[in-house]
């Protein structure tokens, strides 16, 4: 059955993944359509927005704004997601800890991101500190709220397993703690990474002098859609590859004991 | 010599109807003893079993270590405990360290499970996760060794030679074990004493002592004449051999 069941399944993804392909397909014919019958400077066709991403990467502006943008999202999620997992494991293990700060936990997942921005600029100044700080946490509150709940979900028996064994902490954390997590690490980073984004890009519209959110920013002045188009799918594109290439055969190889 | 001294243990469960599960028990176990705590299920053997090793504090009484707590505990669960997401070598070097590898092999051959190390436990059967959460107890080389009904699944042949592996690891390397057991002629061919506890009394009602020469073997008129003495003494040990026990595994 499973032999069987094997190559059903590839060929499925692979009609899928074509399709995928022919959806965003018709979207575009669908855009471009649109585009001839408004015929207006605000609603570019897909043609003129692809020339315009063209012209932006010649240029160099277009690399270099998606670069910058590009590490405030890593470092930012990088840095929720560690601080978000430290205490989303500490609140789930810990009755105390959890009826402590569950109450912060509410304020921080509904506090608006926009307010969070320009409090971090307030306090910390309109500099690249204050900009990665203001999206690690608006995204962590997400991080702790999602690795709770796997951290209350721990097995029991394998922790008491462990513990009559007296196995030292660090490695019952990467070998015990951490796998068990991992479906709830990686749903937060997936949620993550798209979240991030979207803050980073409002955190430099209101205070960096570069970055996509400003590129935005600045061709809204110009009234340039394709520009503000061409940046916006280029970035798109970038955040889908690392999705593809990097988290999903991560969250293949934490799943390999599942299907063996 | 003293290894530990149970004085006056009582564990109450609340649920699922409120009840002393131990009752003042009473015990001293020798450093290097082997102890067996036989009788059916329902006894307080396992709960016992737990406090001793520390995941049970919600006891009274008081547990006395004379040379001091053990430096190196291990125990086989009533359940393997092993991490599916680790490979069968993987759950034994959890316990001891990367550097026990040509060790953990050396054990996982000992109880048949050559060219088993890189499965996933998920691949093999419920007799070999028992032998795998054996092989891990036995790697951590521990001065105490709890073992709850640790060969019950396996078949009566494996069991036999389990039951030698473990005889033979005991002579060599003297830990304190306590074994609790459903079965009786498994307790008297491997312990230095049977130990009983009454039936819902929760305290202990018959201790044992076994004093053939090892090795043992459980086909010895001795070992029948000890488990005959034993069975008239507490006749509820015979209802044991039947409701207990998993079925067997023939894998």
């Amino acid at each position: 059955m499973a032999v069987d069941a094997a190559p059903a399944a590839a060929s499925g993804a692979t009609t899928r993944r074509w399709r995928w392909l022919l959806s965003l397909a018709i979207l575009a014919a669908i855009w471009q359509v649109a585009a001839m019958l408004a015929g207006s400077p605000v609603l570019p066709p897909p043609t003129e927005v692809a020339a315009a991403a063209w012209q932006h990467l010649v240029d160099g502006d277009l690399p270099y704004n998606i670069a910058l943008t590009l590490a405030r999202v890593l470092v930012a999620f990088a840095a929720a997601m560690l601080l978000g997992t430290a205490i989303g494991i500490a609140l789930g293990r810990s009755r105390l800890l959890d009826e402590l700060f569950d109450g912060w936990l509410v304020i921080a997942l509904n506090m608006p991101a926009l307010v969070t921005i320009v409090l971090c600029y307030v306090w910390f100044g309109l500099n690249e500190w204050a900009a990665v700080i203001a999206v690690a946490v608006n995204k962590a509150p997400l991080v702790v709220a999602i690795t709770r709940e796997g951290a209350r979900a721990l097995d029991r028996p394998l922790l008491e397993m462990v513990q009559l064994f007296e196995v030292p902490r660090g490695r019952v954390l990467r070998r015990i703690v951490l796998p068990q997590l991992a479906p709830s690490l990686m749903a937060a980073a997936r949620s993550g990474l798209a979240l991030t984004w979207k803050i980073v890009l409002v955190v430099e519209l209101l205070g960096r002098p570069n970055g996509v959110g400003f590129q935005i920013r600045s061709f809204f002045n110009f009234f340039d859609i394709a520009g503000i188009l061409a940046y916006t799918l280029v970035f798109i594109a970038v955040i889908l590859a690392i999705e593809a290439f990097v988290l999903q055969p991560l969250d293949r190889a934490a799943g390999r004991w599942r299907s063996p | 010599m003293i290894g530990l001294a149970l004085r006056g243990i009582r564990r109450r469960f609340a649920a699922p109807v409120p009840r002393e599960v131990l009752d003042g028990v009473d015990l001293a176990i020798g450093a290097g003893e082997f102890v067996a705590l036989a009788g059916p299920s329902g006894r307080g053997k396992t709960t016992l079993l737990r406090i001793i090793g520390g995941l049970d504090s919600g006891y009274q009484g008081r547990i006395d270590w004379p040379d001091g707590p053990p430096r190196r505990r291990a125990a086989v669960f009533q359940d393997p405990r092993l991490a599916p997401w680790l490979s069968v070598l993987d759950n034994l070097l959890l316990v001891a360290g990367r550097e026990a590898e040509p060790r953990a092999r050396a054990l996982l051959s000992a109880v048949e499970l050559e060219g088993r190390e890189d499965a996933w436990p998920g691949q093999l059967s419920g007799g070999m996760q028992r032998r795998a959460a054996l092989a891990r107890a036995l790697l951590v080389e521990p001065d105490l060794l709890l073992l709850d009904e640790p060969l019950v699944s396996l078949d009566h042949a494996l069991a036999g030679r389990m039951r030698a592996l473990l005889a033979e690891y005991w002579q060599r390397h003297r830990p304190t074990v306590l074994l609790v057991t459903h079965d009786l002629r498994e307790a008297v061919t491997l312990a230095d004493r049977v130990v009983v506890l009454a039936e819902g009394a929760g305290q202990v009602s018959l201790q044992r002592g076994i004093d053939l020469p090892h090795p043992r073997d459980p086909a010895d008129p001795r070992i029948d004449a000890i488990v005959d003495a034993l069975l008239r003494f507490d006749p509820g040990l015979a209802v044991a051999e039947k409701d207990e026990g998993e079925p067997a595994d023939h894998a």
